[in-house]
């Protein structure tokens, strides 16, 4: 659920761009890009299958 | 460089994406591989990618739009980096399959280093930046660009959500949780 929001959000901020103005297109993106670092740290944090 | 010229690189930068995302998607159906939390964070990345070459479209050529590429390619660098050190011992068979001798993640961290490359030297062309305020004029081949890649934005939106299902990802995801039928006997 989380990635498929982050993409609808990153395909939200390409409307914006298209329809809306550039201004919140940028904060829409600034948002996006936060929730991916945090999906990312998220991820980085549990436990992986390690090559050594 | 004209503004016009920078539109169409913005364009042809829009078809890549949209071929690279599309590429990923068809060998995850045809290939049976479902892609790992650091493989669709990277889909994200490329799909963020596409945010400031649709905004020199609507809006004219901007550094601030390249800006936006450049951040996205920075992350998506990033995020392929660290599974490309996850896999870097010898002998480490890799995540999933490749193409051409290198991992679909291998591809990805050239790809973003890339993407920084191309905006750091179309920078370097001020000319595009002293045109009018003014919306550059689109044609067919600009629209479909914008539209196809939104599309498959959408695409991957649903693509997660099944194989994701409403939680979080699995580390090693084997089934798509919104089509799998758990065994009760």
């Amino acid at each position: 659920m989380f990635f498929a929001g982050l993409f609808s959000l990153f395909a939200a901020t390409m409307l914006v761009a298209w329809f809306g103005t550039p201004r919140k297109a940028f904060m829409l993106f600034a948002l996006a890009m936060v929730l991916t670092g945090a999906l990312y740290l998220h991820h980085a944090s549990s436990k992986l299958p390690l090559s050594f | 460089m004209t503004p016009r010229i920078a539109v169409l690189l913005n364009t042809l930068g829009l078809y890549v994406i949209s071929v690279v995302l599309l590429e990923a998607f068809v060998f995850q159906i045809t290939l049976q591989e479902l892609p790992c939390p650091l493989c669709l964070l990277q889909r994200v990345a490329f799909t963020a990618l596409a945010v400031g070459p649709i905004l020199t479209l609507r809006y004219g050529p901007k550094p601030s739009h390249y800006g936006l590429t450049i951040i996205a390619a920075l992350a998506g660098a990033g995020i392929a980096a660290r599974q490309v050190l996850l896999h870097i011992q010898p002998g480490d068979p890799g995540f999933g399959s490749s193409i051409l001798g290198y991992h679909f993640y291998t591809w990805a961290f050239i790809f973003f280093i890339g993407a920084i490359a191309a905006c750091a030297a179309v920078l370097l062309f001020n000319k595009q930046f002293s045109g009018r305020a003014q919306p550059p004029s689109l044609g067919l081949f600009e629209r479909v660009a914008v539209w196809l890649v939104i599309g498959i934005a959408f695409l991957n939106a649903a693509g997660a959500l099944i194989e994701c299902g409403f939680g979080f990802c699995p580390a090693n995801p084997v089934v798509y949780e919104l089509l799998h039928r758990p065994d009760t006997t």
